[in-house]
């Protein structure tokens, strides 16, 4: 099941609960390649174990912003997740 | 009397044969032929009086065929008075109901109208926001170079250090 969801504070409590869980790769997608010291501080605000695997893959089309992938679960920090939303309340609101 | 020469045998003699003759012609005769007029007299008046009768029934008849016709024809003007009144509310009840049937389908038509404006002004305004979403999109993977993207990623998490806080 994939959910996606924009609050920074849900964001952090679900990051920070699946790191609790077990050793587990996150896929951070970005538009430019993160540097290594960005990977380090990610690691450090969501308190990431060494073991934990954090892979960053680069795709052009998401515009800029980032986008976090861990188990089923992902959160979508990109401008493209943004115009999307956008458009649906846009969609709701005709 | 033989002087003023009347034969008074002969006289006599024409005075029976007068009587004779007058008694045969009265007898045989004046009667028969008296009956026979007052037979055919009587004929006379019997058809006289049939032909009055047949007068007067046919007089009789044509007063009846007068009243008939008067009658037939007094039927046929209030028959074709009804038929006409019948008519009129028929036609009448046709009219309204095809005003009705008129109104009906403008209304529909009207509604379908509506509907189909709401429908297309849905569908432009949708087209809209996709365009103008293109358009954005298109501009900002233009505008936005590495170094911007860098300070978008940098300052998402600083949002998170700050909520981390």
């Amino acid at each position: 099941m994939v959910k996606s969801s924009n609050n920074f504070a849900e964001i952090l409590e679900k990051l920070l609960r699946y790191n609790k869980n077990s050793e587990k790769t996150i896929m951070i997608i970005t538009a430019v390649k993160l540097e290594n010291a960005d990977l380090s501080l990610i690691k450090k605000i969501f308190s990431l174990p060494e073991n934990c695997k954090v892979v960053n893959k680069v795709d052009s089309n998401i515009l800029g912003g980032l986008i976090f992938k861990f188990g089923s679960q992902i959160i979508d920090l990109s401008i493209k997740g943004q115009l999307k939303n956008f458009k649906k309340q846009f969609n709701f609101s005709i | 009397m033989e002087s003023l020469g009347i034969d008074l045998k002969l006289l006599i003699a024409q005075l029976v044969n007068f009587i004779l003759f007058f008694y045969i012609f009265k007898r045989y005769i004046a009667k028969p032929f008296s009956q026979f007029l007052k037979t055919e007299l009587d004929k006379e008046k019997e058809k006289e009086r049939i032909l009055q009768e047949i007068k007067k029934k046919e007089e009789m008849f044509t007063l009846e065929e007068k009243r008939i016709k008067e009658k037939i024809k007094k039927e046929y003007e209030e028959a074709l008075k009804n038929t006409k009144q019948e008519a009129m509310k028929v036609r009448e009840k046709i009219i309204t109901q095809a005003k009705k049937d008129a109104e009906e389908i403008i209304l529909k038509a009207r509604r379908q109208i509506e509907e189909e404006r709401n429908e297309m002004l849905k569908e432009i305004k949708q087209k809209a926001i996709d365009l103008s979403l293109l358009i954005v999109e298109k501009t900002l993977s233009q505008f936005i170079d590495k170094e911007m993207h860098k300070k978008i990623n940098q300052q998402i998490l600083k949002n998170f250090i700050k909520r981390a806080d």
